[in-house]
């Protein structure tokens, strides 16, 4: 097995392109994209992706050729060493910069929408992480954020009105967290102290999907899950009528006792 | 590649005992677990027993009653208490400034009689009727963020009328019983007794923690304190059959508290060394005790 | 050489990975502090054993009312079957902080604040019913529904119910086999001497004092809590639709309450109601642990103590004093192997009332029921009745109007001239 190395080698690429065109079919692709600007962020990835995944194909072809030309066992030559070419150092630092250069112009749109064109609307909800859960608060009747009629939630159970601009105020109660959404592909992490905001909008009428915390907040990261559900703003309306005449009992009612 | 011997083997070891240490090691001292065989033996028992309620040994009993009465004397030089530590609201926790003394161990100087030992009956397999449960209240009172009565007892279905003389509010938490209750400032709170004890319960304040009383709730009314002269009596306890009564005290070095004594006098009477005694008497006998309780039955 | 050293290291993770099952352990600080004999250990691990079963295999006996399908649910280790069906859930979501046996003593107790609750005493302190009861199916599963704001208790509100139902019930096992072993510690200090017989498998009259002298109070009480519940009356309840002046004048009369000498809040939670009261009392299970530790500090002082009557006595005396030293430095030993393992107690501070943070729920319902039956457990007092037809110290209408204050609270301008509590020295700052 004179080329064993060579072979080997080549598998790197044939196992890696592989598992990016099954991923999808085994559900380990993207999860669905429900947000407005989901699209956009997913062409960057698949860009970014297409354009590494062509170049990685390219080296690991490169890789595998050379090995096979001039594996051990037939090529007794002894190696010849050069000592550079100043054209390919040109090149190769030139292409790099002006393809990085590119996407950081491409993307700079995306970024803005994500993550600096706040829209002018009032904070639907506030979300405070806490080791280790998501805590919600949402402006009660008055529809101002902290008042005394304040709707707060601790369930883990967060309701958000599709099909128009939601802001959300981030904040973390003791360690960093991440407030991650990923079908709505949107993320914010948060230190205490600081407040954060993230805004999106849901392009299906109804939706639910999950929440996690992406980043590593200690021991029981992995309970810091939810479910945000989206609803047309009247159900969402509704939802949260229901939640303030729950959290205003007064007696024992049929949700006080399970 | 002799050097790199020693270094991986070295390596190795210590990965090892690392492991051993962390995973394998031997959890000692953190108690028996069940062995197999007597689990399966009484389970079997337990699960199809028909609550083996029929069986129950014949229990001796005599006839007649009889009383038993004594005084409890200090045997050497009674400890000097020293005074509450109030730390709070010395208006009104304190006597002319002067915060009240402690009552853990309170003896008389000349006599020597200790107050406040609780004398009780374990289990009475009848019951005179003098000293069947009483339904009255029994006033529980405080003043000066001091429980006027250090010790209480009382039967099942008496209520225990927890007054407040003072001007600031108080809560009288009951250990172990889940009675834990704000008393207004100048009110009462009747507190009805459902549940006997084995041990008189620790009674204090939250908000004036250092406040300590014990409450002593008993099925019957065979139990007796001792009062200010250390005398006690226990009147019309069954006679002629083996009783135990138990000797308590709130500094009482035996397990539970249990306060030993000695009662040279009457040899009859045999003590154990959780301060009980064990004792037969006679028919309308009237046994007089002269207890005398060492330093070293207090622990101080 | 490294191969040598590689399969060993692995033998050594494997056999490590191949552990046995875990077993419960019995409650050894109270083992220690009522020194029980060791044979009579065995024999309390037998008879628990033989009630409740192990951590693998639960047992539900039929006196105790509890549901054996949802303990073999939540019990055992964890794994999935081939629909999905989870098993094993206690150990999936509670054993690393309550611990295998409900001691709350997991791994991961020690970095926590509060600690985890230790099931074993039986004690909860969110519930609806009355200071001394037990709670009821729907407070465990309200705290397991919403959490415990302000604690490291999440939310298990996304497990499907039936996975709910089989932990509480599971947590209820875990409370009654901790009644039953320290019910059962009791009466071997009490009644037992060394080498006396413990075993109900022969033995009549002790299957009858297990089974019905201490195992009935307990399952009894479990079974009593639902008709425990305090229900506030209609006529004491605010309106719904208050105007605000009503409202206001509520949280008035609530506030008068707060600084009085009737209710007293002010004297734990503070002048200014940030929880800086009365701080250095303990909850039930920091105070055992408190007076675990300060005893086996005491046993030093008797050592020493002893040990200077030694040198005095003489003859029989001196043999007996040597006794009683080995027997207190036996004891000694013993408490001191232990202290190292507790969880260092930590003082109940009041709630900081301002932050808004209700760990029983944020209900008026729920904050009722704390004032009304108080945190049982902990030093704060119930200002309602007792029980079923007791005198409480306030009135529902009254406890309404603290409820009123204290949601008012976190929104009440912290600047307020504090009104000076009646009859107190603690607060400099007059009207």
């Amino acid at each position: 097995m004179k080329h064993f190395w060579a072979v080997l080698f080549l598998l790197v690429p044939i196992f890696g392109v592989l598992a990016f065109v099954l991923a999808p079919y085994y559900n380990h692709s993207f999860p669905r994209d429900i947000s407005e600007n989901g699209r956009v962020i997913d062409q960057l990835f698949y860009f970014i992706l297409y354009l590494t995944g062509i170049l990685f194909v390219a080296t690991e072809g490169a890789l595998f050729y050379f090995m096979w030309k001039y594996n051990g066992r037939t090529n007794r030559e002894p190696v010849k060493y050069s000592h550079g070419s100043h054209t390919l150092e040109v090149v190769w630092t030139i292409l790099p910069a002006v393809t990085l250069l590119f996407i950081a112009i491409y993307q700079m749109n995306a970024w803005a929408d994500a993550k600096m064109r706040k829209p002018d609307v009032p904070v639907t909800a506030e979300i405070t992480g806490r080791q280790f859960n998501w805590d919600v608060r949402y402006p009660g009747p008055d529809g101002i954020l902290h008042t005394q009629d304040d709707i707060i939630l601790v369930d883990g159970e967060i309701h958000f009105p599709a099909g128009e601009e939601v802001l959300l105020s981030i904040k973390a109660a003791d360690v960093l967290h991440s407030f991650f959404l990923p079908n709505i592909r949107m993320k914010q992490d948060v230190v205490p102290g600081m407040q954060q905001y993230m805004w999106f909008k849901c392009r299906e009428q109804k939706a639910e999907v999950d929440i996690v915390c992406a980043e590593l907040c200690g021991w029981g990261h992995y309970k810091m899950s939810g479910r945000a559900t989206f609803e047309p703003r009247s159900e969402f309306n509704a939802w949260l009528a229901k939640k303030y005449a729950e959290q205003q009992a007064h007696r024992i009612t049929q949700a006080t006792a399970p | 590649m002799k050097r790199s011997f020693g270094t991986t083997s070295f390596v190795a070891l210590f990965a090892v005992t690392l492991l051993a240490l962390a995973g394998c090691s031997d959890r000692a001292r953190l108690g028996p677990v069940a062995d197999a065989a007597s689990v399966k033996a009484i389970h079997e028992v337990l699960a199809t027993s028909k609550s083996a309620a029929g069986e129950q040994a014949a229990v001796t009993t005599g006839t007649g009653w009889a009383t038993i009465k004594g005084q409890f004397v200090f045997d050497g030089d009674p400890p000097a208490m020293s005074p509450y530590n109030v730390t709070k609201e010395p208006e009104i926790c304190t006597i002319n400034g002067q915060a009240p003394l402690q009552e853990t161990l309170e003896v008389a100087p000349s006599s020597k009689a200790i107050k406040n030992v609780v004398v009780f009956l374990r289990d009475a397999s009848r019951v005179n009727d003098s000293a069947k449960p009483k339904s009255g209240p029994v006033e529980f009172d405080q003043k000066h963020c001091q429980f006027l009565t250090h010790v209480v007892g009382l039967t099942v279905g008496q209520s225990l009328d927890i007054k407040n003389s003072d001007n600031t509010g108080h809560n009288t938490n009951i250990l172990d019983s889940g009675f834990n209750q704000l008393i207004p400032a100048g009110g009462a709170i009747p507190y009805k007794i459902q549940k006997d004890a084995q041990v008189p319960n620790k009674v204090t304040c939250s908000i004036h923690p250092w406040m300590t009383a014990y409450m002593l709730p008993r099925k019957d009314g065979y139990f007796a304190i001792s009062d200010a002269d250390g005398k006690f009596e226990i009147a019309n306890v069954p006679a002629g059959e083996p009783l135990e009564f138990q000797v308590w005290h709130e500094s009482g070095a035996a397990p539970g508290n249990g306060l030993v004594g000695a009662t040279p006098d009457a040899p009859d009477v045999k003590w154990s060394n959780r301060g009980r005694i064990a004792v037969t008497l006679k028919p309308d006998e009237v046994k007089e005790l002269k207890v005398v309780v060492p330093a070293k039955a207090f622990r101080l | 050489m490294r191969a040598l050293a590689l399969v060993t290291a692995t033998a050594a993770l494997v056999g490590c990975g191949k552990s046995e099952p875990p077993p419960f352990r019995l409650n050894m600080t109270n083992v220690v502090a009522k020194q029980i004999a060791p044979e009579h250990q065995q024999a309390i691990a037998n008879i628990l054993g033989a009630m409740f079963g192990s951590p693998d295999e639960p047992v539900a006996l039929k006196e105790t009312g509890l549901d054996q399908i949802k303990l073999d649910m939540a019990a055992g280790p964890v794994w999935s079957d081939k629909v999905g069906t989870k098993h094993g859930l206690y150990r999936r979501h509670c054993v690393h902080c309550h611990g295998i046996s409900g001691d709350g003593r997991g791994p991961t107790a020690v970095i926590l604040n509060p600690y985890p609750r230790d099931y074993r005493p039986g004690i909860f302190k969110f519930k609806s019913t009355y200071t001394s009861a037990e709670p009821t199916t729907a407070d465990l599963m309200k705290t397991l529904h919403e959490g415990i704001p302000g604690t490291a208790m999440p939310s298990f509100a996304l497990l499907p119910p039936d996975e709910v139902a089989a932990l509480v019930e599971y947590v209820k096992y875990l409370s009654m086999r901790g009644q039953m072993e320290t019910a059962l510690e009791s009466h071997v200090a009490d009644e037992l001497n060394p080498g006396d017989k413990f075993d109900p498998a022969n033995d009549p009259a002790i299957q009858k004092l297990v089974m019905q002298d201490l195992l009935g109070p307990i399952v009894e009480a479990w079974g009593r809590a639902k008709d425990q519940v305090i229900a506030p009356e209609d006529a004491s309840i605010p309106q719904d639709n208050r105007s605000p002046q009503e409202l206001a004048a509520s949280v008035r009369a609530g506030r008068d309450l707060f600084y009085g000498t009737r209710a007293n809040c002010v004297k734990c939670h503070g002048p200014t109601a940030l929880g800086d009261g009365q701080q250095d009392d303990y909850d039930n299970w920091n105070k055992a642990t408190n007076e675990f530790i300060k005893a086996t500090d005491d046993k030093i002082a008797q050592i020493d103590s002893l040990k200077a009557d030694l040198a005095k006595a003489q003859g029989d005396d001196a043999t007996q004093i040597r006794q009683q030293i080995q027997d207190a430095q036996k004891e000694f030993t013993e408490r001191h192997a232990l202290v190292s393992r507790l969880l260092s107690p930590r003082n109940a501070i009041p709630r900081n009332l301002r932050e808004g943070v209700f760990r029983g729920g944020r209900r008026p319902i729920d904050v009722f029921w704390r004032v009304s039956s108080g945190i049982p457990g902990t030093p704060m007092p119930a200002s309602g009745p007792a029980a079923e037809g007791a005198q409480g110290t306030l009135t529902q209408k009254e406890i309404w109007q603290i409820v009123d204050y204290v949601h008012s609270l976190p929104f009440e301008p912290a600047s307020l001239p504090q009104k000076r509590p009646i009859n107190s020295s603690e607060v400099s700052t007059g009207e």
